[in-house]
């Protein structure tokens, strides 16, 4: 039978042990450890640096060098690109366009998703509506463009039906005319996008609990006033998750643009993402494709930037 | 108030059942109206691959076709013309092995970063997963340029390679945290029983991640087969484009043949992805749910 | 079958001394207990036999040999762990196969070792079932299967009955009691519940703070703790301690706190305590029974205390009341309601009285003093 006798500190215990030994030899342990890690990820790692973030690195320079079809690539042009996408006027088109892309890519599906969420809820056959409106999504953008490419056709769908509704011979090109191709393409967008959103929105809404909204009720609120007070405010973070992709989805739009933008003249100007496919690879001005993708770039950063922001406000309400 | 007893009012509750009932059937109504919206596009589709070419243009576009023969001789000559064949086989080539491979060394990494200690894990994870945030466009030019000099232009093997990595991100991030939330002690057991860290990947914690791997290799395989971008860039010539590419490319070039043959190459573009989501589609939803979080 | 013998073993994570050197000898086949509060290092203390954990410093020996820097699966050790651990999407038998197969033994060798091990646990039935198709109790033995199998010199448990119920666990304490006589391997079972301790062990190692505060036979322990912390840890209810002073009454060597006054027989204490010395007594519930109510005692002390309240245990009765504001228990043999405010006649067994030194906590009769 053992007891214990005076309890040594912890000092005590460190230099008899020799702690500076030991550390080191935990360290070594841990350095072991990493090491065997590391050979886990190795693949990735070698996979994804050199083909995704090498060539992001050699796009930046490349935005500073005077490359292009018969040019060096090594002449250094400074700033030189840049400053010629400020005075290219089909640049400044471009981003208008983009821009438009952006604002209808937050405002349609959200709006149009949002109604369609709460309106779809509870009327018979829900899920048979739901199902239709969400089989767009799993169609690829570029057969979508194909398909709505006809709809928009001079006697196609669209037109067919204004007339008849009108009464008269509607012969609008959609997507020939400058003020009508951005906004068909964009219908088209909503069209195929409406579906995902909605399908979050109805996620969130499930996650709302019933309590507060009944107890609404019982105080009295309409069905408009507990939506707007309870319900949206409830939905807050579904939104912000679903406007960020809706955004960022608007934003790199390319294989809708170039399927159903094939017939407009101005078919580079109708976002950034084409207009660098442009002068990139039909011009072969590389280098001033680069800078075009760098621009792209920096906006979708800090379009992610901001939602990282609003995403940490948003969590702090909730809590 | 008629019909009481004790203070029920029957007829009133009568009436408003009878008027919930009707306001379900207005909004029936209205959903239909709505959803015809959705529905008509695609009428208009599957009408249109049952005319010839004579018949499309003469007839009204919405117009039924007056027999079901005509969809034999649009899918061949689309299949001819768009050179479909090697566009279904390539993208099938693509999808299953850059999804399958950027899924195997997604599980490796996330395998890594999850179960293993070791310093600064966020800073690899962060590593691996920044393939991702950048706008694909900036990986276009580089690219061409690199496969243009290393001579995998417009090669499968190019496009394998660049599907695998672009591919890869995302599905670290799930299973990364997918593994986070399976119990230690199984590894603990194994590592006693004498298994090597590699083993333990192997047959204790990869076979309890059917769940997030399936998801994602569907979405990845999704992403894959629906691309244009790339393929164009990459890989355009005809023997090793992408299906998206070929049907492009299609449309681009014989829009003139009719739309109804095109249509119909459309139509075959998309069905092995509609029969996939068809016969996944709880796998679909969970690849939703997963990659939502 | 083998030894296992602990020198000097510390175990440092970061800034913090989680192990503080300790020493013990666990011989061949018996079944060795750590338990304590916790946070007291009994399973830092196991972990590191097993291999899963660094040791800092000091040495392991397996049956002589030392096994420090041998990685887990050479050192000879199978493990049963407090969440059982077993592979879910493997079936019981792919479970027990495992470390088998790992070893690359021959399909003969595995059989066998798989039969044995089902007959004894008797898992028959559920060999081709998956762990989720199992009850708690089930995938326990499955856990200690999947041990066995491994034919190891030490078998190491991790609190294996804190996942279950109550009636289970008390089943289970038996039939792990029972597989261990059969088997004749050296155990080591790491659990809190010192009732499992008390009922499990060959020898028991009280732990607390990273050190060992007493190892000895369950009867050594309850007998005569060592000091203050065992004496309160082990046995339930809990001791009763009461601190006071050593005073000389009338040439007779006695424990007082205020009016309650009690004579240590001079026999045990008089050479070892000194007057104005500050100890504390303690005292079990079955030492301090009612007058009448439970087995006279040879030389007693009378107490008289209110009772505050009592627990009807249906074989005896708890109650409580106090000495000087400190809360006794006293365990009635005969049960009976008693009323709170009763006022019953206690007797106090002077010649089972622990005697521990206030300041150290050790017990005064302790006559070795080392660090454990």
């Amino acid at each position: 039978m053992t007891s214990n006798g005076q309890n040594p500190s912890d000092q005590e215990i460190l230099d008899r042990i020799g702690w500076s030994q030991i550390r080191a030899n935990e360290r070594k342990l841990q350095r072991k450890n990493f090491w065997v890690a590391f050979a886990f990820m190795l693949p990735a790692i070698l996979l994804v640096s050199s083909l995704l973030l090498a060539p992001v690195a050699f796009n930046v320079y490349l935005s500073f060098t005077k490359w292009a079809k018969f040019k060096g690539i090594d002449q250094f042009a400074g700033i030189a690109n840049y400053v010629r996408l400020g005075t290219n006027p089909f640049f400044a088109d471009a981003l208008y366009n983009t821009s438009i892309w952006v604002v209808a890519s937050i405002v349609f599906p959200l709006a149009i998703g949002l109604a369609l969420a709460v309106f779809l809820r509870g009327v018979p056959f829900e899920n048979l509506f739901k199902n239709i409106i969400f089989i767009p999504r799993i169609l690829a953008p570029t057969a979508v463009g194909v398909l709505w490419f006809y709809v928009y056709a001079p006697d196609g769908v669209v037109n067919r039906f204004l007339g008849f509704v009108t009464g008269g011979d509607v012969d609008i090109g959609w997507l020939y005319q400058e003020n009508t191709v951005t906004p068909a393409i964009i219908a088209t967008f909503v069209w195929q996008s409406v579906g995902l959103v909605m399908v979050l929105i109805l996620l969130g809404l499930s996650a709302i609990p019933r309590d507060p909204i009944e107890a609404a009720r019982i105080d009295g609120a309409s069905s408009g006033q507990v939506f707007r007070h309870i319900v949206l405010p409830l939905l807050l973070p579904t939104l912000l998750v679903v406007t960020i992709l809706s955004v960022l989805a608007g934003f790199t739009v390319f294989d809708l643009l170039w399927v159903m933008g094939a017939s407009y003249p101005g078919q580079r100007t109708l976002s950034l993402a084409v207009f660098m496919y442009f002068e990139a690879f039909q011009k072969g001005s590389w280098a001033f494709g680069s800078a075009i993708a760098v621009i792209i770039g920096i906006v979708v950063f800090s379009v992610t930037w901001i939602q990282a922001v609003l995403q940490h406000r948003v969590d702090r309400m909730m809590r | 108030m008629s019909n009481t007893m004790d203070g029920i009012d029957f007829a009133a509750i009568v009436d408003k059942e009878r008027a919930s009932k009707q306001r379900n059937w207005l909004a029936l109504t209205a959903a239909v109206i709505i959803s015809a919206v959705w529905v008509v596009p695609f009428y208009y589709l599957a009408i249109s691959i049952f005319k010839t070419t004579e018949e499309y243009s003469l007839n009204h576009p919405l117009s039924l076709p007056s027999g079901l023969a005509p969809v034999v001789e649009n899918a061949v000559t689309a299949w001819t013309h768009a050179k479909m064949g090697a566009g279904l086989w390539n993208s099938a080539l693509y999808g299953f092995l850059g999804a399958g491979i950027a899924v195997f060394i997604a599980a490796l990494a996330a395998y890594g970063l999850s179960r293993i200690d070791f310093k600064r894990k966020n800073l690899w994870f962060m590593l691996i997963f920044s393939g991702t945030i950048f706008p694909l466009q900036m990986y276009l030019i580089p690219l061409f340029f690199f496969y243009q000099k290393v001579g995998i232009l417009n090669t499968h093997f190019g496009m394998v390679l660049f599907y695998s990595a672009i591919c890869i991100p995302f599905p670290v991030l799930v299973l990364r945290n997918y593994m986070n939330g399976i119990p230690r002690d199984m590894d603990e057991a194994a590592r006693m029983d004498g298994a090597s860290e590699f083993t333990i990947f192997r047959r204790i914690v990869l076979p309890n991640c059917w769940g997030p791997i399936t998801a994602t290799f569907l979405l990845q395989f999704t992403w894959i087969w629906n691309d244009l971008l790339f393929s164009t860039v990459l890989a355009n010539r005809a023997e090793v484009r992408s299906i998206m590419n070929a049907l492009q490319v299609f449309q681009g070039s014989y829009s003139s043949t009719g739309p109804n043959v095109v249509l119909t190459a459309a139509v075959i573009a998309s069905a092995p992805s509609i029969m996939m989501f068809m016969l996944l589609r709880k796998h679909f939803m969970e690849g939703m749910r997963v990659s939502g979080s | 079958m083998a030894s296992v013998c602990l020198k000097d073993i510390v175990k440092v994570y970061g800034s913090d001394i989680a192990v503080r050197g300790i020493n013990l000898d666990i011989p061949d086949r018996s079944f060795a207990v750590f338990v304590g509060p916790s946070g007291c290092g009994k399973s830092t203390t196991l972990r590191m036999i097993a291999g899963l954990e660094n040791i800092s410093h000091g040495e392991l020996q397996v049956d002589g040999e030392v096994v420090n820097d041998l990685p887990s699966r050479d050192r000879g050790v199978a493990m049963v762990f407090q969440s059982y651990a077993l592979y879910p999407h493997m079936t019981v038998r792919q479970n027990l196969e495992f470390s088998l197969k790992l070893e690359k033994l021959d399909h003969s060798e595995i059989e066998r070792r798989i039969d044995e091990a089902v007959t004894v646990l008797e898992l028959h039935p559920f060999l081709d079932r998956k762990p989720s198709q199992l009850s708690g109790g089930q995938r326990q033995r499955v856990a200690m299967g999947r041990a066995i199998v491994r034919e190891p010199r030490v078998f190491l448990f991790d609190e294996p009955l804190s996942n279950l119920d109550a009636k289970l666990r008390n089943q289970m304490r038996v039939e792990i009691k029972r597989l261990q006589r059969r088997l004749q391997v050296t155990t080591i079972y790491v659990t809190h519940d010192q009732i499992e301790a008390m009922t499990l062990a060959d020898f028991i190692v009280v732990m607390r703070g990273g050190n060992i505060e007493q190892t000895g036979t369950p009867i050594d322990i309850f007998e005569a703790p060592a000091n203050l912390f065992v004496a309160g840890f082990i046995g339930s209810p809990r001791m009763n301690l009461l601190a006071g002073t050593a005073v000389e009454i009338d040439g007779q060597l006695c424990f007082s706190n205020d009016d309650f006054t009690v004579p240590l027989p001079s026999e045990r204490f008089a050479d070892v305590l000194s007057a104005g010395q500050e100890i504390t007594v303690g005292f079990r519930p079955e030492d301090i029974v009612p007058e009448q109510h439970g087995i006279e005692p040879t030389r007693s002390v009378s107490v008289t205390g209110a009772v505050e309240f009592s627990e009807m245990l249906g074989n005896e009765t708890l109650l409580f009341f106090n000495i000087n504001q400190t809360e006794i228990i006293s365990r009635m043999h005969q049960p009976r309601i008693v009323e709170s405010g009763e006022t019953l006649n206690f007797l106090f067994n002077v010649d089972r009285i622990h005697v521990f030194d206030t300041q150290s906590g050790n017990s005064v009769l302790s006559d070795q003093v080392t660090v454990g």
